[in-house]
């Protein structure tokens, strides 16, 4: 499996965005360049995406109807929840009796980019925020078992990097092709391996990653992310939900 | 298996049916903390209070803030605390009552403290804080900052601050651990202060989960603390600070394990009530992880009894919490995976959970600080020794 080489592209510019300019921006930059017309909907219809976007996206479809008021109209922007789980970031329902329209090819990997961008930098908010605080005459960064788990989330991120960029070069190692991968389920895989260092990481940022105002809040609008646009792998099959 | 005294056995019954009512103001009190004013008549919430205690629950006296008569406080805190969390972790913390200060005052009050604190709150339903993390020190809570200044006649002035101190905006009395002006780590003492006297100012501070708790950040500008308010004073200067709270952190902690089992409990109850046809891996992956919460439960009960016979005896406490915690991420994490793509917004119960799951992480000492004691009570031959406690 290889993702094509413009998302790779994309995804690099989404890692770097979110890791310098935060989650919201980085989520901009995405859209814009794989779903410039119509708001990226997940496998059953929901959306997490910036509001300044669904601002432009409603506009458009606005024009678009006065332009021409018998086509049918695009539910695109509908379904948007009240709440933001991020300053800036809207949540859209799926709206019911209309199909989602189908979400760009490899989005979940460019996302998965975005996503890891997001981890590392809660990892560096993790290591100022350590470094900045004192316990027994030292920082709290320089105590072993913190300095083992950000170690820890370091090979994770590393591990994580690595495999992407294997999937967009579709290089191939020494001992041959890389094993054929179901796409959806090794994609998933990853989205939890990110959500995983992620939480190691809110753990060691205390209470202060607990605080809508502190970085957890982003941490939870990744997790949003990976869930809206999730794949609907074993294990996800419903009935009477 | 762990036998439970018969008063007890009813008490858990009882507080059991207490909980649906909880879920039913969880998602409002996660959108908004105030709300938890308009379920003050609920009977969990009335029970927290301290304003009602069922006929059947034998109580060692009839005076506000009595304990159980079968001695078993901590195991009676835990299956009241798994059953209220599993209705909502928050719509609990929400609640006002003595709370964490009622377990203080149990280790370090006077009986004159004692009736001043129960007799405010069995007026009408009134919040109490525990004040003791401050912003730049959490987990060091011997390297603390505040200070009591003493004034010559037995009262102190405090000055300092604290952070993410549950219900400190509501509350009408609250305990405040400080260090006694150019003292070291046994100059710790904990007072009890009325938050309405000149100089404290508390002020919410939004978060991720636990939204009910509602976190704030304390100011104490020379607040008075006049001699009576001292806790602990009747008792020797080396059980007052530091020895008091590691004694109610033992008490504590199986409480907070059994909030973050009740948090895992409401997820896999959620899931196996939405999803009925789980077969095969599915089904697996549920039984596993029922197991896993039943496993910290074990570890839980055990905690308790162990805290009730022996108050000094933490080290199932902090196994039990740093395994309930873990156990509620996991859980809270993986039910999502049952519901497919965009669970967290069509089931924002779940997603709730899995916010929630996160915050127990902090209450009474982060795993790291679990794993600290669970080494200690190796490396001193306190714990490890293959003495299983049953009752
Ligand atoms: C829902 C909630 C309710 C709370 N309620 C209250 C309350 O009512 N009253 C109150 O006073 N406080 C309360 N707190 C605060 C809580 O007690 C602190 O968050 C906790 O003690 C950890 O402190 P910290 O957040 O400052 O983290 P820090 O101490 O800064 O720790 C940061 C990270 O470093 C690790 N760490 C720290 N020291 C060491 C060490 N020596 N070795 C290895 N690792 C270490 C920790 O495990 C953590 O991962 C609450 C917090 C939450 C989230």
């Amino acid at each position: 499996m290889t993702v094509p080489p413009e998302v790779r592209e994309h995804g690099e510019q989404a890692r770097t965005s979110a890791r310098t300019d935060g989650l919201v921006p980085a989520l901009t930059l995405l859209v814009r360049a794989l779903s410039p017309k119509v708001p990226p909907r997940g496998p059953r219809g929901h959306a997490v995406l910036p509001r300044e976007l669904l601002e432009e996206f409603a506009a458009e479809e606005a024009a678009a109807r006065e332009e021409s008021p018998q086509a049918p109209g695009s539910t695109g922007t509908k379904g948007v929840e009240d709440a933001e789980p991020l300053p800036g970031l809207a949540v859209l329902r799926p709206v019911p009796g209309e199909p989602a329209e189908a979400v760009p090819p490899a989005w979940g990997w460019a996302l998965a980019w975005l996503r890891l961008g997001m981890s590392e930098r809660l990892r560096d908010a993790c290591l100022a925020h350590l470094a900045a605080r004192q316990s027994e005459g030292t920082s709290l960064l320089m105590q072993q078992m913190v300095k083992g788990t950000l170690a820890d989330v370091l090979l994770e991120h590393l591990e994580i990097e690595g495999v992407l960029d294997d999937l967009a070069t579709g290089r191939t190692g020494p001992l041959g092709p890389l094993r054929p991968a179901d796409g959806e389920r090794h994609l998933a895989g990853l989205q939890e391996q990110i959500t995983r260092v992620d939480r190691a990481l809110l753990r060691l940022l205390g209470a202060h990653g607990y605080t809508a105002e502190g970085p957890g809040a982003a941490a939870h609008a990744s997790e949003l992310l990976a869930d809206a646009y999730g794949t609907a792998g074993p294990g996800t099959a419903r009935e009477g939900a | 298996m762990i036998s439970l005294p018969a008063s007890l056995a009813t008490a858990h019954r009882e507080v059991s049916r207490w909980a649906d009512d909880l879920r039913q103001g969880a998602l409002e009190l996660d959108r908004d903390p105030d709300a938890i004013h308009r379920h003050l008549d609920l009977p969990a919430v009335r029970f927290l209070a301290g304003h009602q205690v069922p006929a059947d629950w034998d109580r060692e006296s009839a005076a506000p803030g009595s304990g159980p008569a079968h001695g078993l406080a901590t195991l009676e805190r835990v299956l009241v605390s798994e059953e209220l969390a599993r209705g909502d972790a928050g719509m609990m913390l929400a609640s006002p009552g003595a709370s964490m200060c009622g377990v203080l005052l149990g280790v370090l009050g006077s009986p004159e403290q004692r009736a001043w604190v129960h007799g405010r709150l069995a007026e009408r339903p009134r919040w109490t804080c525990f004040a003791l993390t401050e912003p730049e020190r959490g987990s060091a809570i011997g390297e603390m900052t505040s200070t009591l200044t003493p004034v010559g006649d037995g009262s102190y002035v405090l000055d300092g601050e604290k952070r993410y101190v549950g219900n400190a905006a509501r509350a009408d009395l609250g305990a405040v651990f400080a260090r006694v002006a150019g003292t070291e780590r046994l100059g710790v003492l904990a007072v009890l202060v009325d938050t309405s006297d000149p100089g404290f100012h508390a002020e919410p501070l939004p978060t991720v989960g636990l939204r009910g708790a509602q976190l704030t950040r304390i100011r104490l500008d020379g607040v008075r603390v006049p001699a009576e308010r001292v806790l602990g004073a009747h008792l020797p200067p080396t059980r007052r600070g530091m020895w008091s709270i590691v004694s109610v952190f033992n008490r504590l902690r199986p409480s907070v394990a059994a909030i973050a089992l009740g948090i895992a409990r409401a997820a896999h109850d959620y899931v196996g009530e939405h999803r009925l046809l789980l077969r095969g891996p599915e089904r697996e992956a549920y039984e596993e992880l029922g197991r896993r919460i039943d496993a910290a439960r074990s570890l839980t009960y055990r905690a308790a009894l162990a805290v009730d016979h022996r108050p000094s005896a933490g080290h199932l406490a902090s196994a039990a919490k740093a395994r309930a915690c873990e156990v509620a991420e996991e859980v809270t994490l993986r039910a999502l995976g049952f519901f497919g793509p965009g669970a967290r917004i069509d089931h924002p119960l779940l997603d709730k959970w899995a916010r929630d799951a996160r915050g127990v992480e902090f209450m009474e000492g982060t795993r790291n600080i679990q794993r600290l004691n669970l080494f200690q009570g190796l490396h001193t031959g306190k714990a490890g020794r293959n003495r299983p406690c049953r009752n």
